[in-house]
């Protein structure tokens, strides 16, 4: 029952996967080569796309999981009308990078939401350019904010559940030995949920790392990030050595941060035993 | 050490009262059980104790100090869970010096304390351990010792030995009761083994829908039920209930025969009324004798150290515990004996003393 | 973690103030990109260069919608992404229901090791596949169809499938199987009869969250398409030379069936997004 999915997922999976590598390490001939990578490094854009991914990575992932923390602890208290928050909170699981990168757009463009409120508010006199490639630091806020709204709901629902599978009695153990709200929060849910936030922070970070079409849609070329150069040389040079090279740049990226995080976050084996 | 008063107490879920006006008082240095089927409000009752569930109505004191809106941790209580409720991520260790910690209790103190509560529970060997590398056993000895080392005015206990195999639980039982002797701390220990109530608790409250039913020392409990159902639900096996007739006086009928008793206990002439007798207190003879009624075996039990029977006496169906050599098989007839002293009174219909249906026919 | 509890619930602590100010902020924080689309998209396209914007569209108008709509290409790029999502739903049934099934009921070797595959293909970067597959589908010519890009979406969408199908399986009691089979029926019968028909509810969230995944999936569809594209390949490759009347329609087309998608998964959100935070 499991071969016809287990040989769906060799041959348009691993196999590609592996295939990846080739392509990024062959010339169209098929021949070894590290010509590739040396284009690739050559390329104007190659530092300038790497950077903005690592910029953009740096300010999304601990901005988003520490706000959706607060959301996970607020999502299982005890407030009324918690289940309406709850699903208002969820929906942006759904939204794709493209409709959100579109979403934002009519916050940031230059005549648009933002803009607007701040001209009625007469706290400008005209419209700023958020997103004109010369205010960077306004677009990579843009993407932020937008990438941001779109993951948080998927790091929140990890981490709910992640506390949902903490029993109550240890937070109740806690409460009647003395411990504030604040130590509980410190001392018992945070260290038991050091599991979940990794395979949170090891998710988002690997898709943080193929960032695409929120970029698109906020910044244009005003802002290269590695997944956008693999789509454009592939797209529009027709050039499937060089858009395969980034792709496997990412790849090496991600890796390298998921033995990061497994080796940071390490918890005792015993810990977690039953 | 400190006696807790709880006054009137009312707690309401979704409509439903889980612990409906209940009072109690509780001596300080007192050990006392909360009995009760699952769903009785023992449990809520604990928690309204311990301040995890705020009443609707009524309050809690302890220590002569009303903490109805004390907070759980400023209560000076300690509590012991039923899962345990150990911290996984912290060795034994810390496990029992969290508490101190939160109360900011000065470091060169801590060490000794929990040393003196590791020893007093034998856990010492284990301290540098996590929880998840000890048995279920020590686990336990770990959550009350985690109680024990905050010197509290009351320790609660949530059904302790529930998650303990039958042995260990048997030898968990008398050494929590020795210890809790020995502390002297003010103790409230919930649980639904009517062996544990029996055996540990100075007093036992049996507890049915939110309510307490009966409050007494265990013996007083198992021998004089004051309600039906304290009577069915305590005792293996439960307290036989036959339909009577109080009849003139001092004496009550059950189907033919009159049975004379030193007082009838608020009932008058013509009540009806339950008549409870133990299965201990019927003498099974072999013989028709004086006073005996006629009864026929319909089931019989070994039980090691007797025998268990089930007979159909008239139309009712009656246990009785004979000694092992006695010779009786299904069918056989014997004459059994209700020891006059040995009856008790239970009311019959609502109100005060009404009791479950029991099935009387064999 | 509790939030202040307040005696008898009469009173707010000024903790529990705290947190519903927390989550008002959120809330606003999460919907109002969300209305602010909306009014974009139904704002006349006139209106598009007003400035300041009003924050409210007076009068509502299709104006913009329609326009979207009436681009080149977009009608059939929208035919095309529900064709591609209807197969995506299809294959991961097909190939992801039995292996979920096996999971939920077998104990088999490697079967730890079968759970580790899912999450590290779950979390493997997509980006990679699109390129090489692309070289194959040419290759077969399958290139710039509706197959190649369902048969990418399935790739990404069979671990989902297989997670979450396990998990309603599991949800249906063993024995309810084992009585059918007592009973006469084979093993087959026994999943036709009595599993499926109590797991429909769950195989349809399964069915939605593998289109929902296919249609919002940008990367590949744009890799894998030239004159083909799906909705939002089509609308992600003419950013660059579309109007903003345009831009803000396709986020509004696309963010909608987002919101209804989420309503009804709700009950399934953990067992879909979070199995591998326990």
């Amino acid at each position: 029952m499991l071969a016809p999915a287990a040989i769906f997922m060799t041959v348009f999976f691993a196999w590609p996967a592996v295939q990846a590598l080739l392509i990024a390490f062959q010339t169209t001939q098929g021949t070894f080569t590290l010509a590739n990578f040396q284009s690739m490094f050559h390329d104007t854009d190659f530092l300038r796309s790497l950077g903005n991914t690592l910029i953009l990575l740096a300010l999304i992932i601990p901005i988003e999981t520490s706000i959706a923390l607060g959301m996970a602890v607020l999502a299982q208290s005890r407030l009324r009308g918690r289940s309406v928050f709850l699903y208002i909170w969820s929906i942006p699981l759904a939204v794709s990078d493209l409709a959100a990168g579109l979403v934002w757009l009519s916050v940031f463009t230059s005549h648009g939401y933002l803009n607007s409120i701040l001209q009625d508010l007469h706290l400008i006199q005209h419209p700023i350019g958020f997103l004109d490639y010369n205010n960077l630091s306004s677009v990579v806020a843009a993407v932020v904010i937008a990438e941001v709204w779109r993951s948080i709901s998927l790091v929140m629902v990890i981490i709910m559940s992640g506390i949902q599978a903490i029993p109550s009695e240890l937070g109740e153990a806690a409460e009647i030995l003395g411990a504030s709200a604040w130590h509980r929060f410190w001392r018992v849910t945070l260290p038991l949920l050091k599991p979940t936030l990794q395979v949170a922070l090891i998710l988002r970070t690997i898709a943080a790392f193929q960032v695409f079409a929120v970029v698109l849609a906020l910044a244009g070329s005003a802002l290269p990030v590695l997944a956008v150069k693999s789509e454009s040389w592939v797209a529009e040079y027709r050039n499937f050595q060089l858009g395969a090279t980034y792709a496997v740049m990412i790849l090496v990226l991600s890796s390298l941060s998921t033995v990061v995080y497994l080796g940071l976050l390490r918890t005792p084996r015993e810990v977690f035993q039953r | 050490m400190a006696e807790i008063k709880i006054n009137s107490i009312t707690k309401t879920y979704a409509n439903v009262a889980a612990v409906r006006e209940v009072s109690l008082t509780i001596e300080d240095g007192e050990f006392m059980v909360l009995l009760g089927p699952s769903g009785c409000g023992k449990t809520t009752l604990l928690r309204l104790i311990a301040g995890f569930e705020v009443p609707d109505e009524g309050s809690v004191s302890i220590g002569g100090k009303d903490v109805t809106d004390v907070p759980p941790g400023r209560r000076d209580i300690a509590m012991v869970f039923q899962s345990y409720a150990l911290f996984p991520h912290l060795r034994v260790l810390d496990n029992i010096a969290f508490g101190l910690r939160m109360h900011k209790v000065p470091k060169a103190n801590i060490g000794p304390r929990v040393r003196k509560a590791a020893e007093m529970m034998d856990i010492e060997p284990f301290l540098q351990r996590y929880p998840s590398q000890l048995s279920g056993g020590q686990r336990q000895r770990v959550a009350v010792a985690r109680a024990l080392v905050m010197e509290p005015s009351v320790i609660l206990m949530d059904e302790p030995l529930s998650n303990l195999d039958a042995l260990l639980r048997l030898q968990m039982r008398a050494e929590l009761k020795r210890l809790l002797q020995e502390v002297k701390t003010t103790t409230v220990y919930v649980t639904h083994d009517q062996v544990e109530a029996l055996s540990m608790g100075d007093r036992t409250a049996v507890m049915r829908d939110g309510a307490v039913l009966q409050c007494a020392a265990p013996m007083e409990v198992y021998d004089r039920p004051a309600h039906a159902f304290v009577a069915e639900f305590i005792g293996s096996p439960p307290m036989n209930l036959l339909p009577g007739v109080i009849s003139d006086g001092n004496s009550v009928k059950v189907g033919d025969n009159q049975f004379h008793m030193d007082q009838t206990e608020g009932f008058g002439p013509g009540d009806q009324v339950r008549v409870g007798i133990r299965a201990e207190n019927i003498e099974v003879l072999a013989q028709p004798a004086t006073g005996a009624l006629e009864a026929s075996v319909r089931v019989v039990e070994p039980l090691g150290s007797h025998l268990l029977l089930t007979l159909a006496l008239g139309e009712h169906a009656v246990k009785a515990i004979t000694r092992t050599d006695f010779p009786a098989r299904p069918g056989t007839r014997v004459w059994v004996r209700l020891l006059a002293e040995h009856l008790r009174l239970l009311g019959k219909g609502k109100g005060k003393g009404e009791g479950t249906e029991v099935a009387v026919t064999a | 973690m509790s939030v202040g509890l307040s005696r008898r619930g009469r009173t707010l602590s000024p903790n529990r103030l705290l947190a519903y100010s927390a989550a008002l902020l959120i809330t606003v924080f999460m919907l109002f990109p969300l209305y602010l689309i909306a009014a974009a998209a139904l704002s006349p396209r006139s209106a598009v260069f007003d400035y300041p914007r009003a924050l409210a569209p007076a009068p509502a108008s299709l104006d913009s919608i329609s326009f979207f709509l009436s681009s080149h290409g977009i009608l059939p790029a929208l035919g095309r992404s529900l064709v591609v999502g209807l197969l995506t739903v299809a294959l991961s049934l097909a190939l992801g229901s039995p292996a979920g099934y096996a999971i939920a009921r077998y104990k088999f070797a490697g079967q730890d090791l079968v759970q580790l595959l899912i999450v590290v293909v779950r979390a493997f970067p997509v980006v990679i596949l699109a390129i090489p597959l692309a070289v194959t589908f040419i290759n077969w010519n399958l290139y710039d169809t509706v197959v190649s890009v369902a048969i990418v979406h399935t790739a990404i969408a069979l671990p989902f499938t297989v997670l979450l199908t396990a998990s309603v399986f599991l949800r249906v009691p063993t024995e309810l199987e084992e009585a059918a089979m007592s009973l006469g029926s084979g093993r087959l019968g026994a999943v036709w009869r009595i599993v499926i028909p109590l797991s429909r509810q769950g195989l349809g969230a399964a069915a939605l969250f593998a289109f929902v995944l296919s249609w919002n999936e940008v990367f590949a569809a744009a890799v894998l398409t030239v004159r083909n594209p799906t909705l939002p390949a089509q609308v992600v490759t003419s950013l660059g030379q579309s109007p903003l009347p345009f831009r803000f329609a396709g986020g509004l087309a696309l963010t909608i069936p987002a919101v209804v998608f989420i309503f009804f998964m709700r009950p399934y959100l953990f067992s879909a997004f979070a199995r591998e935070g326990r």
